[in-house]
C-alpha cells in the first residue's frame, strides 16, 4: 500500500477500467451548490450571531440629517473576526463532510460523491482541503479586506466572478466536467450508482468513455 | 474641408460664393445642406474642434437685468457650437405656437406649423430624433406602461419631449466628417468675424473682416452671407457692423437685439401626494424602446385661451429619498452610462470602469463573505426586520450602490414619492425691452462686448401664477394630493432660483413687415440684399417647443431657400 492510500479516506479502493465511469452533470452539481451554501450560511450567520451576542456588532449604523434610512458602517476588527468564524464554519462543513462521507449533504441528497480523480473511490484530507480553498478562498481573502482597504473593491469583484469561472471552466470540459477546483485538488465528481460505495464496487474511474 | 484660418496669409482676400459665419447646429446644417451642389461655401468658425479659453472668452459681457448665467458659459464658441453641452431635448414647436394669440402682444410668425412640416420630417433623422411622429401621449399608450395622471383633459394636458442620448447631440463630431469631405465646403477654424461689411447704401454686404487671436488678419468676399452665431451673437455682430450705417446693420427699425426670449424656469409650487404610492413617473425621464421621454403638464390649450395666459409647461420633479436622489444623478452611474451607450477615449475608460467596479462593491459594507455564499450582517437583517418599506427602499442606494439603485428604480417600478416639485417653464411674451445691446468695452479682436437686459412681463408673471392656480385646483379634484405654491404673483422680484434654459431667441426676429422685426419669412435681413440670418434669434416666440429642432428645421428650410435663389 503506498503513502497516499495509507492516508486516504472512503476505504479501500482499486484503481479502475478508466473508461467504466460518467461523471456528475452540471445542473445537480449546481443544485447541490445551492443547497450547500445556504446550509453553511445558515450556520455561519448563526455562529457570527452568536459571537456578536458576546463581543457587538460589525455594523454600526449611523444617522444621517434628512435621509430616511441610516448608513452602515463596518468596524474593521470585528469584520476580521466575523469573517473568521464564519470560515471555520465552512471549512468544518466542507472539509468535515468530505473527509466523512466524501460529499457535503447537498452532494449526498443529490446522490453525488467527490473523489480521487485516478481512484474516485478514494480522497485524501489534504486533498479536500484543497478542494474547500480553490472553491471558496476569493471569498474569505474578500471577507478580511471587506473593510475599508483600497484592495476590497477590486477582491470582492474577483469573488463575486469566481463561481462564475468555476461554473464556465467545468462546463467546458466536457468529458470529466472537472472545473478548476477539481483540477488544483485532482479530484472529480461523481453520479448515480457510481458515487456510492467504494470504487472497487462502483468501477469508477477518472475519464468518461467517449461519445 | 478643415482649413487652419491661423495659416491663412497675412491681408489675403478669400472668395466664395456663400459664407456662413458659426460653425453650430444652424450653420452646419446648412453647409452639409448645400455641399456637392457646385456652390462654394465658406464656413467660418471662432473657435476649434476643442474648447479654447481665449477663445470662449470673447463670449464675456455684462448681465443687466434679470439675474442670469455668466454669458461665457451659457453657450460655446467652438466648432458644434452650443450643442457641445446640449441637454437633447427634442419637440416640435405646436400650431398655435405660429399664431398671433390676442392677448399676447408680439405673439405670432409669418409662418406656420404646415410650412415647417417638411422641415421637421428631414431635421428628425438628421438629428436622430427616435420617433419623429410620436409627439403625443397616446401614440406612447400601452408602450411605456406608466399612467398619465388623471385630470381632465379639457383643463390639465400631459405632454412629452423625446431627449436624445448624449453621443447625437453634438453637430461638431456628428458631422466632422461629412463636411471634412466635402471639396466645395472649406471651414475655416479660429476665424473672427470682426465685421460685416456693406455697399456705401448699407443694403449689401460686400464682405468680412476676419481676425485670428493669434493676430493675423484677412477679408472674405462671397455673393451671399448668412449669420449664424447664435441669439446673442448674431446682434452683436449686426450691431458692431456700424461702419455705413450707425444703428448697425438691418437695424432701419431699432429690432436688432430687442425681444430677447428665454425659456424661464423656476420652482412654484410642491404637490404632497394623498398616497405614496402615486404613480407618477411618467413625468420622469425613462427610456421606452430605445428612446427616452419626459412627460410634463400644461393647461389645454381652450383653458389658455379662455384664461388669456401665455404657456406654461409644468415639469415634475419626484422627491425620492435623498439617496435615491443622489443616486440618479452619481457620478457612478453616469460612468456606467457612458460605459454601456458611449464610445470613449481610452482616457476615460479607465476612470469609468473603476467607478463603476467601486459602486458595484458598495454591497460590501452590507455583506460578510462566508464561504462559500456571501452574508448578510447579522444586524442588517435585525435593521431591515425592524425598518418601514420606506425605510428598507431608501437603504438600497446605500447598500447595494448607486448603479444598482438606479437600475432597482428602472426595473422594479415606482418608488414611495414624498414630495413633488413643481417647476414652471414660461414661453414668455416677447418684449422689446428685453434686449441685447453693446457696451463700450472692446474684446481682444476690438468688437464691442454685450450687455444683456432680460426682462419678463406681468403676463409672465400671471400666467405662471394662474397655471399653478388651475393644477392645484384639478389636483384637489382628482384628489391625488394637494398643491402648496411657493409663488406669489405679489410684488415686482421673481423667485431667486430664476433661471433660462440656455435658450437665446428673439433677438433677430421673423416678421413680414421691416417695422416687426429684423428677417422676414425666408429669414432674409430686410433691407439686404444678400444677408440671412440663421439659428434661434429668428424665433418670433419661444414657444411650446424646444429651439434646437426648431432651428434645425429652419435652417434646412433656409438651405432650399437659398439653392432655390442661387439658380
Amino acid at each position: 500500500m503506498d503513502s497516499a492510500r495509507e492516508g486516504g479516506v472512503g476505504g479501500p479502493s482499486a484503481r479502475t477500467d478508466a473508461s467504466m465511469v460518467v461523471s456528475a452533470g452540471l445542473s445537480r452539481r449546481i443544485l447541490a451548490y445551492i443547497v450547500d451554501a445556504l446550509l453553511v450560511g445558515t450556520l455561519a450567520l448563526a455562529a457570527v450571531s452568536l459571537l456578536e451576542l458576546s463581543v457587538g456588532p460589525a455594523v454600526r449604523f449611523v444617522p444621517q440629517p434628512g435621509r430616511v434610512a441610516a448608513i452602515p458602517v463596518l468596524e474593521a476588527d470585528r469584520v476580521l473576526l466575523d469573517t473568521l468564524v464564519a470560515t471555520l464554519v465552512s471549512g468544518l462543513y466542507f472539509v468535515g463532510s468530505w473527509i466523512r462521507w466524501r460529499a457535503t449533504p447537498g452532494q449526498r441528497w443529490l446522490g453525488l460523491r467527490v473523489g480521487d480523480r485516478h481512484d474516485p473511490g478514494r480522497l485524501e484530507a489534504g486533498q479536500a482541503v484543497i478542494r474547500w480553498l480553490a472553491l471558496g478562498a476569493p471569498w474569505g481573502l474578500a471577507a478580511a479586506l471587506s473593510a475599508d482597504s483600497a484592495l476590497g473593491a477590486p477582491v470582492a469583484l474577483a469573488a463575486v466572478l469566481w463561481p462564475v469561472l468555476l461554473l464556465i471552466g467545468t462546463a467546458l470540459d466536457l468529458r470529466g466536467r472537472r472545473g478548476p477546483h477539481d483540477l488544483v485538488a485532482h479530484t472529480i465528481v461523481l453520479a448515480g450508482s457510481q458515487a456510492g460505495g467504494h470504487a472497487g464496487r462502483s468501477r469508477a474511474a477518472a475519464t468518461p468513455p467517449p461519445g | 474641408m478643415f482649413i487652419d484660418a491661423r495659416q491663412v496669409a497675412e491681408g489675403s482676400r478669400l472668395e466664395a460664393d456663400l459664407c456662413i459665419i458659426g460653425g453650430g447646429a444652424a450653420g452646419i446644417t446648412i453647409a452639409r445642406e448645400l455641399r456637392g451642389r457646385g456652390t462654394r461655401v465658406a464656413l467660418l468658425e471662432s473657435g476649434d474642434r476643442q474648447p479654447d479659453a481665449a477663445t470662449q472668452a470673447l463670449y464675456a459681457g455684462t448681465v443687466t437685468g434679470l439675474p442670469y448665467f455668466p454669458l461665457d458659459t451659457c453657450r460655446l464658441r467652438q466648432f458644434g457650437g452650443t450643442t457641445n453641452h446640449w441637454g437633447g431635448l427634442c419637440r416640435p414647436f405646436d400650431a398655435v405656437d405660429f399664431q398671433s394669440r390676442d392677448w399676447i402682444p408680439g405673439s405670432g410668425w409669418p409662418i406656420d406649423r404646415a410650412a415647417m412640416e417638411p422641415y421637421y420630417a428631414r431635421a428628425a433623422p438628421l438629428m436622430r430624433v427616435p420617433f419623429p411622429q410620436d409627439w403625443t401621449v397616446e401614440r406612447w399608450t400601452g408602450r411605456d406602461h406608466r399612467p398619465r395622471l388623471p385630470f381632465d383633459p379639457a383643463r390639465v394636458e400631459s405632454q412629452l419631449v423625446q431627449i436624445l442620448p448624449q453621443r447625437v447631440r453634438d453637430f461638431g463630431k456628428d458631422f466632422e466628417t461629412d463636411l471634412g469631405q466635402a471639396d466645395d465646403v472649406m471651414v475655416y477654424l479660429w476665424a473672427n468675424v470682426t465685421e460685416i461689411e456693406t455697399d456705401e447704401n448699407g443694403t449689401s454686404v460686400t464682405g468680412l473682416r476676419v481676425a485670428t487671436l493669434s493676430g493675423r488678419t484677412f477679408r472674405l468676399v462671397a455673393h451671399r452671407f448668412v449669420l449664424a452665431t447664435g441669439g446673442l451673437e448674431n446682434p452683436r455682430l449686426l450691431l458692431a457692423s456700424r461702419a455705413r450705417r450707425s444703428a448697425g446693420i438691418g437695424n432701419e427699425h431699432g429690432h436688432v437685439g430687442r425681444h430677447f426670449l428665454e425659456h424661464p424656469r423656476f420652482v412654484a409650487g410642491l404637490l404632497a401626494p394623498a398616497d405614496q404610492e402615486l404613480r407618477a413617473d411618467f413625468y420622469a425621464p425613462h427610456h421606452v424602446g430605445g428612446a427616452e421621454i419626459e412627460g410634463y403638464l400644461e393647461l389645454s390649450r381652450a383653458l389658455q385661451r379662455s384664461e388669456r395666459l401665455a404657456e406654461v409647461e409644468v415639469r415634475l420633479g419626484l422627491d425620492y429619498d435623498p439617496g435615491f436622489d443622489a443616486a440618479l444623478e452619481s457620478g457612478d452611474v453616469q460612468a456606467f452610462r457612458d460605459l454601456a451607450r458611449d464610445s470613449r477615449s481610452l482616457g476615460t475608460l479607465g476612470p469609468d470602469v473603476l467607478e463603476v467596479m467601486g459602486d458595484l462593491m458598495t454591497w460590501r459594507r452590507s455583506v460578510l463573505f462566508g464561504p462559500p455564499i456571501p452574508l448578510p450582517f447579522p444586524e442588517l437583517i435585525g435593521q431591515l426586520i425592524r425598518s418601514t418599506p420606506a425605510e428598507v427602499h431608501a437603504s438600497i442606494p446605500d447598500l447595494l450602490g448607486d448603479i444598482v439603485a438606479t437600475g432597482y428604480l428602472r426595473l422594479g417600478g415606482p418608488l414611495p414619492i414624498s414630495a413633488i416639485t413643481l417647476t414652471t417653464r414660461i414661453d414668455p411674451q416677447p418684449n422689446p425691452d428685453s434686449r441685447v445691446s453693446l457696451t463700450d468695452e472692446l474684446d481682444p479682436l476690438g468688437v464691442p462686448r454685450i450687455a444683456l437686459d432680460w426682462r419678463l412681463s406681468e403676463l409672465d408673471r400671471h400666467s405662471a401664477r394662474r397655471t399653478l392656480e388651475l393644477l392645484a385646483a384639478e389636483v384637489g379634484r382628482v384628489s391625488i394630493g394637494r398643491v402648496r405654491l411657493t409663488f406669489d404673483e405679489a410684488g415686482s422680484a421673481w423667485p431667486p432660483d430664476l433661471a433660462g434654459g440656455w435658450h437665446h431667441m428673439g433677438t433677430t426676429r421673423m416678421a413680414t413687415r421691416p417695422e416687426d422685426g429684423v428677417v422676414d419669412a425666408d429669414c432674409k435681413v430686410h433691407g439686404m440684399a444678400n444677408l440671412w440670418v440663421a439659428g434661434s434669434s429668428v424665433f418670433a416666440t419661444a414657444g411650446s417647443g424646444t429651439p434646437t429642432f426648431l432651428l434645425v428645421a429652419l435652417a434646412l428650410r433656409l438651405a432650399d431657400h437659398l439653392r432655390a435663389v442661387s439658380t
